[in-house]
Order: C-alpha cells, then sequence, then structure tokens
C-alpha cells in the first residue's frame, strides 16, 4: 500500500472544475488513484460524481484544473485516446449494441485494443485471438449461455453484466465504473457484486455506487462529493466516523 | 463451475467460430442470384438493356447500403457521387477522346472517391437531421454547378460524343445491349464479392458497432469520424464506378444523373429490398425497376404513385423490406419445424 502510494498515481486531477450555466457541478477536486486502488466515489444525487467520470474519460472538458494519466497531462487528448493510454469507462445507462450479440459486443471492444479494429483484408473469424479473448471474458462473467443472443433479449441484470464485460474486452490498467448495479434489485446484486469483487488486483478501479454495504466491503479509500466538492475522504473507517459525512447523509434522510 | 470453466477455453471458442461461419459463411444460395443474372439475356435477348440498368442501379444501391445499411447514415445526396463518376467517364471519351471503356471506369471510381473523401470529411461532422440536410445542399450545388457549366456538361441536352472502343480491345458494342450487360455483371459481381467478403471484416462490424451506439464506439476507443470516413470514400468509389457504367451503357448522359430524383429513387430501392444485408440493394433495385418498367406501360402518367404505394405498403407490413420479410418467414418456418 506504501509502495503504491510512493509512486507516481496513474490517474489524478488537480483543481478540476466544470460548470453547466451559473452551476458549478464540480470545484476543484484534487483526487488520485493509484495501481491497485479500490477507490469509491459517494455522495447524494446531483454531487456531480457522474460529470467527474465524464471529466476523467473525456467526454466532458474541464473549465480549470487538469487530469493525468501517469504523468500525461491529458487535457486535450479525446475519449479514445484517452483509452489507448489504458483508461476504460462503464455507464450508469447502459450503453450497448443492442441488436448485436454479447460476443459480438465484447469482440468490438477486443478489436480494439488488439489493434484490428479497422482490419479490412480479413474476416472476423481469422483472428482467432479476438474470438479467444472475448470468449474468456464471456466465460469469466458467466455468460456463456447467453454468449450469441441478441442483447435487447437479455435480462436487465445480464445486460449490466455485458457492460462490464465491454470495459474488460479493453484490457484496462484504469477502470471508472459508473453505478454497475443501477437498477438492478437488491436481491440479484450477486453476479455482478461477484465479478467487481474479482477483478484483477492490478487494476485500478473508480466505483461510484449508492450501495453503502457494498462500498464498505469492496473500497479501501472513500470520496465523498456534494455540490461538487470534496466533502471528505479517507478509509471506509474514517469516513464512517466523519461527522461532515454523517450529518449529509443523516440530514438529506431520503438515502437509502 | 470447474465443467464450466473449462468449458469457457474449448467449447466456447468453437461456438464462437460457428456463430461466426453462420453469421459470415457462404450459402448454396447465394449463388442463385448469380446465376439467374448469368441466365436472363440468355433467355431474354431483348431485355438486355433494361437489365443492365437494374445491373448498374444495384451496383448504386450497393454503394449506399454501405452507409445507411451499415454505418447507420441516412444521405439523400448520393447522386453526387453517381453523377461525378458518370461524368468522368462521359468527359474523358467526349472531351478528350479516350476510348478505352476500363481505364474511363476507374478513373471515375478514382474521382468520386476522391470527392467523396473532400466532401465527407466535412459532412461526417455532422449528424442526423443536419447531415441528411447538408448531402441535399451538396447535391444540389453539385448539379447546379454542372448546370451552370453546360459547355462542358452539355446541361439539360446531354454530354454528346460519348465513344467507346471494344471492351478489352475484343468485343463491339451490340446494338442489343448484351456486351454492356456482360460488362456491368462482370464490374457488379466483382463489386459485390468484394463488399461480400468486408461485410465479415472487423471493419464492418465497427460500422455497425457506430450504427447501434456511437457512444460506445468511442468509449472502446474507435475513432469515429475517421471510420466513417473510409467507408464514405469507399461507398462514394463504388457510386462513381455505378455512374460510369451508366454514362458507358448508354453513351450519353444529362444532369439528370445528378439529380435530387435519382438520390431518392436509390434509398427507395434499399429500403425496398432492406439495409444492411447487401442482397437487399440487389432485390430493391431489381423490384424497383421492375414495378416502374411495368407501371409506366400501363399508366405513363401516374406511374410512380404505383411505386409509392409498393414501398409504403413494404416498409409498413416488412420494415426491414423484402429480404427482411423473407428471412422472418424462413425463420418461422424453422421454429415450426423444431
Amino acid at each position: 500500500m506504501t509502495a503504491a502510494a510512493a509512486s507516481a498515481p496513474l490517474l489524478s486531477t488537480a483543481g478540476l472544475s466544470i460548470s453547466f450555466g451559473a452551476l458549478k457541478v464540480v470545484q476543484s477536486v484534487d483526487f488520485r488513484l493509484d495501481r491497485g486502488a479500490r477507490h469509491a466515489l459517494i455522495g447524494p444525487n446531483g454531487a456531480g460524481k457522474t460529470t467527474f467520470i465524464n471529466l476523467l474519460s473525456g467526454v466532458l472538458r474541464p473549465a480549470r484544473g487538469i487530469v493525468c494519466i501517469g504523468n500525461l497531462e491529458v487535457n486535450r487528448l479525446s475519449v479514445e485516446q484517452r483509452v489507448r493510454c489504458g483508461l476504460a469507462r462503464t455507464f450508469q445507462i447502459s450503453q450497448l449494441f443492442r441488436n448485436l450479440t454479447v460476443f459480438e459486443n465484447v469482440s468490438l471492444a477486443v478489436m480494439r485494443r488488439r489493434g484490428v479494429g479497422m482490419s479490412m483484408f480479413r474476416r472476423c473469424s481469422s483472428h482467432a485471438v479476438v474470438t479467444q479473448d472475448a470468449m474468456d471474458i464471456i466465460g469469466t462473467l458467466g455468460l456463456d449461455d447467453e454468449a450469441f443472443q441478441p442483447i435487447r433479449e437479455l435480462s436487465y441484470g445480464k445486460q449490466r453484466l455485458v457492460e462490464l464485460a465491454i470495459a474488460l474486452g479493453l484490457r484496462p490498467r484504469i477502470l471508472l465504473l459508473d453505478e454497475p448495479m443501477a437498477g438492478i434489485p437488491i436481491g440479484e446484486r450477486g453476479p455482478i457484486l461477484d465479478v467487481v469483487a474479482k477483478l484483477d488486483p492490478e487494476i485500478a478501479i473508480l466505483i461510484v455506487e449508492h450501495d453503502i454495504d457494498f462500498v464498505f466491503q469492496f473500497a479501501s479509500q472513500i470520496t465523498v462529493l456534494a455540490n461538487g466538492s470534496v466533502l471528505a475522504r479517507g478509509t471506509p473507517a474514517e469516513i464512517a466516523a466523519d461527522v461532515a459525512v454523517a450529518e449529509m447523509y443523516l440530514g438529506g434522510g431520503s438515502h437509502e | 463451475m470447474e465443467r464450466s470453466e473449462r468449458g469457457a477455453d474449448t467449447s466456447g471458442v468453437s461456438a464462437a467460430e460457428r456463430f461466426l461461419k453462420g453469421r459470415d459463411g457462404l450459402r448454396a444460395i447465394e449463388a442463385l442470384p448469380w446465376l439467374a443474372a448469368i441466365a436472363f439475356p440468355i433467355a431474354f435477348p431483348d431485355c438486355a438493356l433494361l437489365g443492365t440498368h437494374v445491373l448498374i442501379m444495384m451496383l448504386f444501391a450497393l454503394s449506399l447500403d454501405v452507409i445507411v445499411g451499415y454505418a447507420g447514415i441516412v444521405t439523400l445526396g448520393h447522386a453526387a457521387y453517381f453523377g461525378v463518376g458518370a461524368y468522368t467517364a462521359g468527359l474523358v471519351s467526349a472531351r478528350l477522346g479516350w476510348s478505352e471503356p476500363i481505364s474511363g471506369l476507374l478513373a471515375a471510381g478514382i474521382a468520386a472517391g476522391a470527392f467523396g473523401l473532400v466532401t465527407g470529411s466535412v459532412l461526417l461532422r455532422y449528424q442526423h437531421l443536419a447531415l441528411i440536410m447538408l448531402t441535399l445542399v451538396l447535391s444540389t450545388m453539385v448539379f447546379e454547378l454542372a448546370n451552370a457549366w453546360a459547355d462542358l456538361t452539355g446541361g439539360w441536352d446531354g454530354l454528346m460524343g460519348i465513344q467507346l472502343g471494344p471492351l478489352l480491345g475484343l468485343f463491339e458494342w451490340d446494338l442489343r445491349g448484351l456486351t454492356s450487360y456482360g460488362y456491368a455483371l462482370t464490374v457488379l459481381m466483382a463489386s459485390f464479392w468484394w463488399l461480400r467478403f468486408l461485410s465479415a471484416s472487423p471493419f464492418m462490424q465497427g460500422l455497425r458497432g457506430i450504427r447501434e451506439n456511437r457512444a460506445r464506439m468511442r468509449a472502446i476507443g474507435t475513432p469515429i469520424t475517421f471510420h466513417l470516413l473510409i467507408a464514405f470514400t469507399l461507398s462514394a468509389t463504388l457510386a462513381g464506378v455505378a455512374g460510369a457504367l451508366f454514362a458507358q451503357a448508354n453513351a450519353f448522359i444529362t444532369i439528370e444523373v445528378l439529380g435530387f430524383e435519382r438520390s431518392a429513387a436509390v434509398l427507395t430501392m434499399l429500403l425496398l429490398g432492406g439495409v444492411g444485408r447487401l442482397y437487399g440493394a440487389l432485390a430493391g433495385a431489381l423490384v424497383f425497376i421492375v414495378a416502374a418498367d411495368w407501371l409506366a406501360k400501363m399508366s405513363p402518367i401516374y406511374w410512380e404513385f404505383g411505386v409509392g404505394l409498393l414501398l409504403v405498403l413494404v416498409v409498413l407490413l416488412y420494415p426491414n423490406g423484402l429480404l427482411g420479410a423473407i428471412e422472418r418467414v424462413r425463420a418461422q418456418c424453422r421454429r415450426r419445424s423444431a
């Protein structure tokens, strides 16, 4: 832990800010994610969590501040260039290729990572490594039975697994998970909880999640965002003892 | 659990290979349209002219299928590329005196492709309604340019003096149009089988991904505009080749080749046949032109009403076009027998 913290962070921000009109959605956020990190981002609805993810992944450009991947400042890099730096994300609202099969969904990501996404001179079937990688991921996530079904025919829970499978197809060093369990009933979260818990320990993970029990069990670091600023950060034990966080959640009253 | 994990390594991959073979593999029935196309002029030598027109529009519709069917980009201006190809092939013969047909065809493909590359790099920055309007505006501008430049293009009076040497130095152009038919069929088959091979490639799979979900394609690292630009250039090239065939087969063109009606007709053919499956372009062009020819004989004034009615009925009853309807029936039969 100390060794990892001493080296340069895989992903970091300094003074990151963005406003939508007069609304300051993210305000001077300093943040770092180390190799193998298990970091959770929590906060009430509208705290700016998804906006923060969009700033990290390049969907949005900050008004002020910087985003770095390793030592590289990536403010001006597009979404696809940041992917090539090893950053992958999932979406709170599933972004899937609905008329393609699970296998085809994962294959598209694998083809990009393998650098054959534009290949015109060989058939998909002759890219054996792509097929192998895609089926490995599908097997790991327990989607074998649905591998050749179009996404639109899958249950919502399975679709959320595919959402994750596509990101894993990129074999990222940094993985941003935006509410991977959003919309799945509490009782049916088992499979995706298992997958998230068993992800390669080398990957640096930032997870946005509302399920506090899961967050406290999964994360080693927690950042609490409120009104776009960092309200608190620390280990789960520190966050649990934090007065301001307790006040916000108790004061808000509506959470869970 | 143990068994399924081991299974993922071996049976999973072989299942994926079976799936890819089912998706992309050749079927025996695919020989049928080509055998029919070869047999057609032998059975009906007097209909070779109409047949050639069908083949040319099949190629044009195929070119459109790459961007409309696979990439999901709707354009109302594809005649611009057809027309650039037609005028390139026409002008090298009529104005430069170059009469060798195959080099004229290649020149037309290159000119239309280059035009597609340049215009596409601007057009493809836009999406949806803005893109449709821009394609319409662009093709109208090209049309008006050709109209204003009537000294060169011949305008509405047409480009006179397209003269072609014998094909490959061997086959004279006959009045019944059999040489033209064979020429158009050869070019169509070469283009089709190239696309048919390409349809199984990661490149075309990527286009389907862009059609399905652009945000996710970006999020997995795809340079969307570049990917689309290559597809657009390829499509424009094939449209130009179709236009060149049209100019050469008729030995005459007017600025009608650049007109909006042609853009609309080719899109109608594709929708009629079914988008994103290549064979839909072939079926749509065939049905559209044969129906239009038949209706025009019945009612020279109101035939377009009949074509419109046909399109409305097909789109309402079979949103995936004629081929989509056939696929649905086949799937139902398979389910019933299973």
